[in-house]
């Protein structure tokens, strides 16, 4: 059993709107652009509606089995065999999301600021802070995301705020965008944009009671779209959808936007920081919850062995993506399109057959 | 006859080695000298003493003993006349015995000194027979080879043999010459004395010393003797007496080297433990205030003292501290510094996770907020834990000053750390990663300023850096003014003739001074060390990735400070983790409404502390 450590609701909400918000700071706006138009700005409060019935089915699930984590959760309804095979599931997934997450990153900066450094350079140096902070453990990763998101909190409102000389509110029409349907629809889809909120159901004894989670969980989902709606008005409010569709990384290109006269200007590097730390966290996190499923399937009791390792199949897995079009357009596609088959139906399975076997868990 | 055949009988009988049963003939001791002296209990006892010696000098010499055995100087059947003054007849009895009559049937060894008192030396006690309690001292402090040993024999009341050891140099030396020898060596003063416990008659009646206590145990009376106390041996007692007389040269107290205040007391601890717990006392006139002394190092053997408060401290904290204590091994602490470093919690982190001032309002202000302070012999300065960061961004003018101006200060500071760790490490970043941020006139002025400079980026930034620390420890280590006219020359004529040569760009010069000056901010000393060390850190990490690097390495740094704790506190508490905070850590509030000390503490009462709720 690894000690993860507690840690209270505020630095878990931290954490947890952090490594949702980390990977919309890249492409996701230009896709969300190019998939529903201008009605991007409510679809993600679609997708927080669509989370929040996944969370709340999650939630149930955990508070049927009170002390008990995802994982051992899987294992007491289905059994050892299918329990582990939905542990497995899920961990591949993160690693794969961690891995796709941190070649985005790469690559985006690597556009922008390191034109001429080879994307392994850039990919072992986060590989390295990833295992410094996996070793440091959980617990000192949620604190530090607490210290940290009180400070990009404060980046990302300035930013906006410096951005809004540029908004002109005719630029949100047409309202519905590509159609109500297809808003729903892409709505739901990608509603996995806020899976990462169902992380609190591997690290659920990190938290003191049941019902921290049930606070930490729908507050962080709060947040999060919150900062969503708000970055995805602006970016709508800021740039016609043509344009935004050709926009890469499109927050990037407000910040660039910025000036205030001859002194104050190409500020867009200081604002480097957020996305930089952002995704510091968001990725070590993935990383950690993997190392955490994969010690509960294999019952190892230190994760220190097996840091090493698996950063090494995280960026193996990083450089699989020949370019970025390929890496968008393929990888980051379908987990995003897919990826809430993992956060909410496997829970929503394992809630229909606790309760169809009347399997319950006791308090301990 | 019948004492011949006994003699002749023990002679042929084997008896085992006596062990003695230390806990059963220990006795309730003077609190406050083991306060004073040291001692804690756990002194290793297993010298290398020279058992065989020993006993064959003492078994040489006229022993006279006491027939009661434990201090009892008894005996009627003879009466001792008062040849001084006439006026009384002391009535101590004592028994002469020719030791090399006692001892013909006795073999070689323990010649003319019962086996009781062999088992008692042996086991590390006081034996009756002053001869052998003689030669323990002497083996034990190697005298006569150790010349500041002074060991004075002399005779109580012209009768009773008796010594006294101390320390030259350690002791008052009034104290002996007025107040011990002449009030023991008059029969006057014994006259009225009988029989029985002759400690008892002394401690009452001769003595006139504040204080006085008995021990039996050698491991308990020899630190004393090291801390300055004299110790009094008796014929016929199998115990001692510690008489405080330590007086050694001291500095006296002047005002603080390293934590200047404007307003504030002017006075700083000395290297005398006394003189450093009597200023805190000063301050804190509260009968909960507890002292409690324990030796550090395993051969030196330095006094050093916890001092808390009873009702506000975490009992756990100070349990905590002390074992953290008492399981030094280490055999030379030589005062707070290297003390620090052998009870901090990680010694790899860069932070410190102690805290020492030399400032006594301050270390009594640690003290009234529930942490532990650690006074250490021979160190002006005391150590207070648990630390946090915001701890070290403190200092004792903040609270003297009304709360604008003591917001402002640390603001400032807070800024300073931020430019000393940040500043050159950004720059590099800035000019080789991300120099479009830089508006085109400041980028072209730069461009022409390095025009002339043949090095990169990277190699000005730790030329200039290096040369500054080298100015900076020079300047400490010349003495008095002169360190000061060659840090300013120094930095002054350097940095012209780089600019001058071409070596560095003017600007540079700025950076590094700015960078300089926001080390200066610091209060704490260790800190500002730490921050010197991660302000390389930083300039790698910019000079290799740029704003990507930086962000990587405050990743690294902050959650490595997460992780640090400060003998069970995190080191950022009351932030990360979040726990219910005083509104005395950055931004101050007028001080009646600095209702409570943070909890981070753990304290007993949580309002116990320094502030109290309003209207309280």
């Amino acid at each position: 059993m690894v000690e993860q450590g507690k840690f209270g609701n505020e630095e878990a909400i931290a954490v947890l709107v952090i490594a949702c918000m980390a990977k919309e700071f890249f492409t996701d706006p230009n896709i969300i652009v190019r998939k529903v138009g201008t009605a991007g700005w409510y679809m993600v409060l679609i997708s927080a509606a669509v989370a929040a019935v996944g969370f709340t089915v999650m939630y149930f699930l955990l508070k049927r089995f009170p002390g008990k984590n995802v994982m051992e959760i899987y294992d007491a309804v289905f059994g050892r065999c299918i329990g582990f095979v939905f542990s497995f599931f899920l961990a591949v997934v993160l690693l794969f999301s961690a891995a796709m997450n941190l070649r985005e990153y790469v690559e985006i900066i690597k556009i922008y600021v390191f034109p001429k450094t080879p994307p392994v350079y850039l990919i072992g140096s986060l590989a390295v802070t990833v295992v410094i902070l996996s070793f440091i453990g959980l617990e000192n990763i949620a604190r530090y995301s607490k210290l940290a998101g009180c400070v990009m909190l404060a980046g990302f409102i300035i930013l906006l705020l410096l951005a809004s000389s540029f908004f002109r509110f005719y630029r949100v029409y047409p309202l519905l965008g590509y159609g109500l349907r297809n808003t729903l629809v892409q709505g739901f889809l990608r509603s996995s944009i806020y899976g990462e909120i169902t992380l609190v159901a591997i690290f659920a004894k990190s938290l003191h009671r049941i019902e921290d989670v049930r606070k930490v969980g729908y507050t962080s989902l709060i947040i999060a779209a919150a900062l969503l709606f708000i970055m995805q008005l602006g970016l709508t409010l800021i740039f016609t959808y043509p344009f935004g569709k050709e926009l890469t990384a499109p927050l990037y290109a407000v910040a660039s936007l910025i000036h205030y006269g001859a002194f104050f200007q190409r500020v867009e590097s200081l604002f480097l920081f957020i996305w930089n730390i952002s995704t510091m966290i968001a990725i070590p996190l993935l990383f950690y919850m993997v190392l955490l499923i994969y010690s509960h399937l294999f019952k190892i009791d230190d994760l220190r062995p097996i840091v090493v390792p698996f950063s090494v199949i995280l960026v193996t897995l990083s450089l699989i993506p020949s370019n970025i079009v390929e890496l968008v357009q393929f990888y980051i596609k379908y987990l995003r399109e897919f990826g809430w088959v993992v956060f909410y139906v496997l829970p929503s399975i394992a809630l229909t057959v606790a309760a169809l076997s009347q399997k319950k868990g006791t308090q301990t | 006859m019948q004492n011949f055949l006994k003699a002749v009988i023990n002679l042929f009988t084997y008896k085992p080695l006596q062990r003695f049963k230390v806990e059963e003939y220990s006795q309730e001791q003077n609190q406050s000298f083991e306060n004073a002296g040291g001692y804690d209990g756990e002194e290793n006892t297993s010298e290398e003493i020279d058992w065989q010696k020993i006993l064959m000098q003492a078994g040489a010499e006229q022993v006279q003993e006491n027939d009661q055995g434990n201090c009892g100087a008894a005996g009627t059947s003879q009466q001792a006349n008062d040849t001084a003054s006439g006026i009384g007849k002391p009535t101590v009895v004592i028994k002469r015995r020719n030791r090399q009559k006692k001892g013909a049937g006795q073999g070689s060894q323990g010649v003319g000194i019962d086996e009781g008192d062999i088992a008692l030396i042996k086991n590390g006690m006081v034996a009756s027979n002053i001869a052998a309690n003689i030669e323990y001292v002497k083996q034990r402090f190697s005298v006569p080879k150790n010349q500041d040993i002074v060991i004075r024999e002399f005779n109580i009341a012209k009768r009773i043999k008796a010594f006294l050891v101390f320390v030259d140099g350690m002791i008052d030396k009034t104290v002996i010459n007025q107040f011990v020898l002449p009030q023991l060596m008059d029969t006057a003063n014994f006259k009225d004395f009988s029989q029985g416990d002759i400690l008892g008659y002394i401690m009452g009646n001769v003595i006139s010393i504040y204080q006085v206590s008995r021990i039996k145990e050698y491991s308990k009376i020899i630190p004393q003797i090291l801390n300055g106390v004299t110790a009094l041996f008796i014929d016929g007692c199998n115990e001692a007496l510690l008489i405080e007389s330590r007086g050694f040269e001291k500095r006296s107290i002047e005002a603080p080297r390293t934590e200047n205040v404007i307003r504030g007391p002017q006075e700083g601890f000395t290297e005398n433990l006394r003189t450093n717990l009597s200023l805190l006392r000063k301050i804190i006139k509260s009968e909960k205030l507890i002292t409690e002394i324990l030796p550090v190092g395993n051969k030196n053997r330095i006094n050093c003292a916890l001092v808390y408060l009873d009702d506000t401290a975490d009992p756990e904290l100070v349990e905590e501290v002390k074992r953290r204590i008492r399981n030094i091994k280490y055999d030379f602490v030589e005062s707070s510094g290297m003390l620090e470093q052998l009870l901090e919690d990680n010694p790899f982190m860069l932070f410190p996770q102690v805290i020492s001032t030399e400032r006594p309002d301050r270390a009594a202000s640690f003290i009234m907020e529930g942490q532990v302070g650690i006074v250490c012999e021979g160190s002006p300065f005391v150590i207070a834990v648990p630390v946090t960061f915001f701890h070290l961004l403190h200092s004792s003018e903040d609270t003297m000053l009304r709360w604008q101006y003591g917001t402002f200060i640390r603001l400032t500071r807070f800024l300073g750390v931020l430019i000393a760790s940040l500043v050159p490490g950004l720059w590099m970043a800035l000019v080789q990663f991300h120099s479009e941020m830089i508006p085109t006139p400041l980028l072209l002025s730069i461009l022409k300023m390095r025009e002339a400079v043949p090095f990169p980026v990277v190699v000005e930034v730790l030329l200039m850096e290096v040369a500054f620390e080298l100015i900076r420890e020079g300047g400490i280590r010349v003495p008095g003014l002169i360190g000061q006219t060659l840090g300013i020359i120094g930095a002054l004529i350097l940095g012209q003739a780089a600019v001058a040569a071409g070596l560095v760009s003017p600007i540079l010069i700025i950076i590094v001074a700015i960078t300089g000056i926001g080390n200066f901010v610091i209060p704490n000393y260790s800190l500002a060390m730490a921050v010197r060390i991660i302000r390389f850190f930083f300039i790698f990490m910019g000079a290799v990735l740029g704003f990507y690097g930086i962000s990587i390495g405050l990743t690294i740094l902050l959650a490595l400070t997460c992780s640090m704790k400060s003998f069970g506190v995190p080191f950022l508490a009351p932030f990360a983790p979040k726990t219910r905070r005083s509104s005395d850590l950055i931004v101050r509030k007028p001080l009646y409404k600095q209702s409570v000390t943070g909890n981070y503490l753990d304290t007993v009462s949580r309002r116990s502390g320094l502030y109290h709720k309003r209207g309280e």
